[in-house]
């Protein structure tokens, strides 16, 4: 195996993710799924690798939102994708061709391409593609749908709060009419930060709630040492020890796949064999170096991003206590030093903010309390903020 | 390869055995690259891979030798498809503009006529071309992988936007056919920001500057390639190497300047260099002029200060002669080091900034330097040359001249000659050719690095700290910049103190080289020979000093030494005698003129002076156990009579128990006690000795301790070195005795 940090990962080498993968499948049995993790984490890889190795009965179709802008656009891609199905048993999607053709007048064949000026007309075209594909299909259509929140966000601020609400509510009417039509949200940014940006502009639906949410962790310590076990193995690294060291940077990068790949790919260049003292060194530049390479400042920068004025403070105030404790912390301890901190902090915001924070991934709340997710971030954290 | 095309070296368009060639310092990294590409077109992986340099570093190059490389591997012929977009994509504004490029490249590579008339296709239907288009290349490349091979990609980015971006990631998360090489000035937030599309998309590698060494092969390189012998003889030599740092620093690890000044490096005279100069900078001008316009106007502003500074300058005068603040100035010029037009130093707490690219300088100022060209050529003679050089030319030249029948030499026929000349035989009497070097060996700068303070102030931590090795790098520095004799001088002194004795002599031959009459280097260079035991060198370093300054008592002093050293004692107390007329009241020379009688065997003159000497202490610290030992060695083997010994011992006693001074003599006795341990020295006179010291100072505390050690000594000597007799002593006297006797455990 090498190390391909950032890269397309062949399926058969996604590592450590075969449990996860299976509970997916059982859970796609019965519902629809939003799969939601920290950046990097490799849901991409898990979808791809689902794709790559699904059951006879299952279809699976990839597909990366980022660039969709409007909902029509999104309408057009999964026009595309359902051509593309059926043209494999020499159909097409009838209806929403036949449809097309009584609203514009015109003759459709070959490739289409949604004329701007059916743009209002999105939601009957998508409804009218579904169900041509509903009427055809053979195996189950599984839309692994990457990057969706960013899609959400794209149409958001081209065509407004209402025009993703009703993406979103399409959707699930969707969901509710074709009982065997399935759905994988995932992306780069939480859904819940759209959806919440969307709560503040006055949407009260739940679009998500026959979802299943899943999140996806880091490797566990076993899978995340095996993993960087074989990256250094693969790139003939020269180790001290390669168990010690294969260890030491599951640990130090809190079991994250992406930066054991990074950092096996950084260990690649060193003239001198490797450590657990050096991978420890290594690390420790990337948190501290003054370009930060690994762009750590976003977890930073996002609370001001996604956080109203009146829960930034609480955010703050939260994570500098929880970097500089090593224990969990219980609620009401958390609640006391936070007044320490601030006037009269509200009790029942600062639970709201502990589970949007949870959502975000910076804590976990555990049975004994609260704590950061990932020491890396942690020990990022309080370096960065100056807290002791 | 000629100057006049090197100078317009184009890696994309040269063969792959040049290339490889000429390919220095990143064998390993590109074999690896290699690997990560035919993994991805024989694997369902794919690698992505940013190389990362300033301008000039030679990404191109090395973009260029991969890219032969691939083509050359026959079993990937049929997996693979290369698209080698250009180094400048002008007018990328969207994913589709990006995808016609890729299909211009793919012609270019393949001339597949159906390709072709796909694409012409495109142009017919404007609204579906891209998503037309998107479906071309996919079929295209079928079941292979596709090789995107991308320069400038921050540029590229910036062209295509968010919206193109993340059509782009779309396109290879969805096809998963291809895998890139791509490369940009810095790490830019394109790729950097957890907010962009690409953040983390790219495994990173940083492309390094060329050493010193690193640029000798490449030079050598070069020479082989294009035959040439003389050149690739000359950089083995000394001038060679000077001259290839001269070209190390005007290159700034640029690979082109490298390329171009390969062609100079042989040239002897200067009329060989003057016109192949000046038309070389005429040629960088416009590559220069053309880096500058990269920059935004504030950036601009600030490289040509630093054109204008000739020297490393700090950020807060940046930021005041600029009249921009300290802080956009920081973050500008953090962003121009990215960009590889400025380097930085830190020293201390501050950090200074200077043109990357000596050469750059040079090329900008060209144009303000109408009618004053010398000013640049001298400049370029004193980096090409070091100041010995200069010197030996100068003296060289002046001699022809003197030689000649005219004063005004005509050896120097150069373009600048016809502009200048007019002036310089009104004036000067000298030829244009000494007038050269006339300016460059008097050229000074009119303002003084700032680094130097702060180096000096730097240096002057270091050695409060007793860190020499950063005091070392520090004095380096120095001698980079200045290259003065006292430099030179600090810079051994740091060796010195490092034990490195050797290299700071040669530290001090580079100084003597500068100013022969400093007698403090001579001597201090003297004490150098010295340490490596080389007595003769250093009485002949002491002699030198002694004859600029004869008046010198220290130098007489440790001249003495030396010569005790090599048993010339008779010459050694005649020095210590001088020493002692010109007013040296220092004690160590008095007592060193007393140990070297003590060992003629002249034992009550020796106790004279040996008085003598104690009187002359300031403090009781000056009497040391080292010359102690020496007396009581002296004695010890003067003689194996032990009424001699207690004759000379007793007075020995009573002398220094009169000035209280018995401890250093209590310590000189445990020093010395390895003299007694040889198996030349029997057990009995071990023995006597042993016994004759208790009698004699049993009765003082300051030899409780010695006698202890003496007796375990002599008892560990008679049971042939049983170990347990030392246990007999505390651990930290045990310690001490094993030090003594050099007992190894």
């Amino acid at each position: 195996m090498r190390a391909n940090p950032g890269g397309e990962i062949a399926p058969a080498e996604v590592f450590g993710r075969d449990k996860l993968i299976e509970r997916l499948w059982r859970i796609l049995e019965r519902q629809s799924l939003v799969l939601s993790a920290e950046r990097r984490m490799g849901k991409t890889s898990i979808l791809k690798k689902m794709r790559a190795e699904a059951p006879a009965d299952k279809l699976p179709v990839y597909r990366d939102l980022e660039k969709v802008r409007s909902p029509l656009e999104f309408a057009q891609t999964i026009f595309d994708d359902v051509e593309s199905y059926l043209s494999r048993s020499k159909r097409t999607a009838a209806k929403a061709r036949q449809w097309l053709t009584n609203l514009t007048g015109l003759e459709i064949g070959g490739i289409v391409k949604f004329p701007d000026a059916v743009a209002d007309e999105w939601k009957t075209l998508l409804s009218k593609t579904i169900e041509d594909l509903v009427e055809y299909q053979d195996r189950t259509v599984i839309f692994f749908w990457d990057e969706m929140p960013l899609m959400l966000d794209n149409i958001k601020k081209k065509n407004g709060e209402s025009a993703a609400m009703e993406v979103l509510d399409t959707l699930r009417s969707l969901r509710q009419t074709h009982s065997e039509l399935r759905m994988v949200y995932t992306g780069s940014i939480g859904l819940h930060n759209v959806l919440t940006s969307l709560k503040r502009s006055g949407y009260a639906n739940r679009p998500t709630n026959d979802m299943k949410a899943v999140d996806v962790p880091p490797l566990s310590p076993n899978d995340a040492e095996e993993l960087a076990r074989r990256l250094l193995e693969g790139e003939n690294i020269e180790t001290d020890d390669i168990q010690t060291t294969a260890k030491a940077i599951a640990n130090a990068v809190d079991g994250i796949p992406y930066f054991i790949h990074h950092v096996v790919d950084h260990l690649i260049e060193e003239d001198e064999a490797v450590n657990a003292a050096r991978v420890d060194a290594i690390v420790n530049t990337y948190l501290i170096e003054p370009q930060d390479p690994w762009d750590l400042r976003y977890y930073r920068e996002r609370i001001d991003t996604y956080y109203a004025n009146d829960e930034k403070q609480l955010v703050l105030n939260l994570l500098d206590i929880l970097a500089v404790t090593d224990t969990s912390v219980p609620f009401d301890d958390l609640f006391n030093r936070l007044e320490s901190r601030l006037v009269n902090p509200d009790i029942e915001k600062t639970r709201d903010v502990l589970t949007l924070i949870q959502q975000d991934h910076y804590i976990l709340l555990q049975s004994d309390g609260y704590c950061f997710r990932f020491p890396l971030i942690k020990y990022w954290w309080r370096m960065h903020r100056g807290v002791r | 390869m000629k100057a006049t095309s090197l100078s317009r070296y184009t890696p994309s368009l040269m063969k792959a055995e040049t290339l490889e060639a000429i390919f220095v310092q990143r064998h390993g990294l590109a074999e690896h690259i290699v690997e990560l590409i035919r993994e991805s077109a024989l694997t369902p992986s794919k690698h992505y891979t940013l190389l990362i340099g300033p301008r000039g570093i030679g990404k191109t190059h090395f973009v260029s030798l991969v890219y032969h490389r691939i083509c050359l591997m026959d079993d990937l012929r049929d997996r693979i498809l290369i698209a080698w977009l250009r180094e400048e994509e002008w007018g990328v504004t969207s994913f589709l503009d990006l995808l016609l490029r890729i299909f211009r490249a793919l012609q270019e590579e393949y001339n597949d006529i159906e390709l072709a008339k796909k694409v012409e296709s495109l142009y017919s239907s404007p609204e579906t071309a891209e998503s037309k288009a998107v479906v071309m290349l996919r079929e295209f490349i079928g079941e292979r992988t596709l090789l995107l091979l991308v320069e400038n990609l921050d540029e590229l980015f910036a062209g295509l936007e968010d919206k193109g971006q993340k059509k782009l990631r779309s396109f290879l998360q969805e096809s998963s056919c291809c895998t890139i090489l791509a490369t940009a000035q810095s790490l830019f937030n394109g790729v950097k920001l957890q907010t962009s599309p690409f953040y983390g998309f790219f495994r990173i590698r940083y492309l390094k500057d060329l050493n010193a060494e690193e640029a000798a092969q490449l030079l050598t390189n070069l020479a082989k390639l294009n035959g040439d012998r003389e050149l690739e003889s000359f950089i083995q030599t000394p001038t060679g190497r000077d001259r290839i740092q001269a070209v190390h620093h005007l290159a700034g690890g640029n690979h082109r300047i490298y390329v171009i000044f390969s062609d100079f490096l042989t040239r002897e005279s200067l009329d060989e260099l003057v016109d192949p100069f000046m038309r070389t900078l005429d040629d960088l001008t416009p590559y220069y002029q053309a880096r500058m316009a990269w920059l935004s106007p504030q950036q601009r502003k600030i490289v040509e200060f630093l054109v204008d500074s000739r020297h490393a300058v700090t950020v807060k005068e940046i930021a005041q002669r600029c009249f921009i603040t300290h802080q956009t100035t920081s973050s500008q010029l953090k962003d121009l080091r990215e960009k590889g037009y400025v380097s930085s130093e830190a020293i201390g707490r501050e950090s200074f900034y200077e043109l990357r690219e000596v050469l750059m300088r040079f090329c900008l100022e060209v144009k303000k330097q109408r009618g004053e060209p010398i000013r640049l050529f001298v400049d370029f003679l004193r980096i090409w040359y070091t100041k010995e050089e200069l010197q030996q030319r100068w003296e060289s030249c002046l001699a022809s001249s003197q030689d000649s029948s005219t004063l005004q030499g005509t050896s120097l026929n150069s373009s600048l000659r016809l502009e200048d000349s007019h002036r310089y035989q009104q004036s000067s009497p000298l030829s244009l050719e000494q007038e050269y070097l006339r300016r460059a060996l008097e050229a000074t700068d009119t303002q003084e690095d700032p680094r130097v303070a702060a180096y000096i102030e730097q240096l002057l931590v270091c050695y409060e700290k007793k860190d020499f090795l950063q005091g070392l790098r520090l004095t380096e520095k120095l001698v980079e910049i200045k290259g003065q004799a006292s430099d030179w001088l600090l810079q051994g002194a740091y060796l010195n103190e490092l034990k490195r004795y050797e290299e700071a002599i040669a530290s001090y031959d580079r100084a003597l080289a500068i100013n022969p009459d400093d007698h403090g280097v001579w001597n201090i260079r003297g004490i150098a020979l010295f340490n490596l035991g080389q007595f003769e060198e250093a009485i002949a370093s002491y002699d030198r000093a002694l004859a600029i300054n004869p008046d010198d008592h220290g130098v007489w002093n440790i001249r003495g030494i030396a010569l005790f050293n090599l048993g010339q004692f008779e010459e050694a107390i005649a020095s210590y005698d001088r020493a002692i007329e010109l007013g040296f009241n220092y004690s160590g020379v008095f007592f060193n003129r007393a140990i070297v009688i003590l060992g003629f065997d002249r034992w009550d003159e020796g106790m004279t002076a040996l008085e003598n000497a104690i009187k002359q202490i300031q403090n009781k610290e000056e009497v040391s156990a080292d010359d102690t030992e020496l007396i009581i060695g002296i004695l010890f083997k003067n003689t194996q009579d032990s009424v001699v010994w207690k004759s000379r011992l007793t007075p020995l006693i009573q002398l220094y128990d009169k000035y209280e001074i018995l401890l250093p003599l209590g310590q000189g006795l445990v020093k010395s006690i390895s003299t007694i341990m040889p198996e030349t020295v029997s057990n009995k006179t071990a023995q006597t000795w042993l016994e004759l010291w208790r009698e004699l100072t049993s009765e003082y505390q300051e030899f409780q301790l010695p006698l202890r050690l003496l007796n375990t000594a002599v008892e560990y000597k008679e049971k042939k070195g049983d170990r347990r007799v030392l246990l007999g002593l505390a651990m930290e006297e045990r310690q001490l005795l094993e030090q003594v006797i050099k007992i190894e455990l």
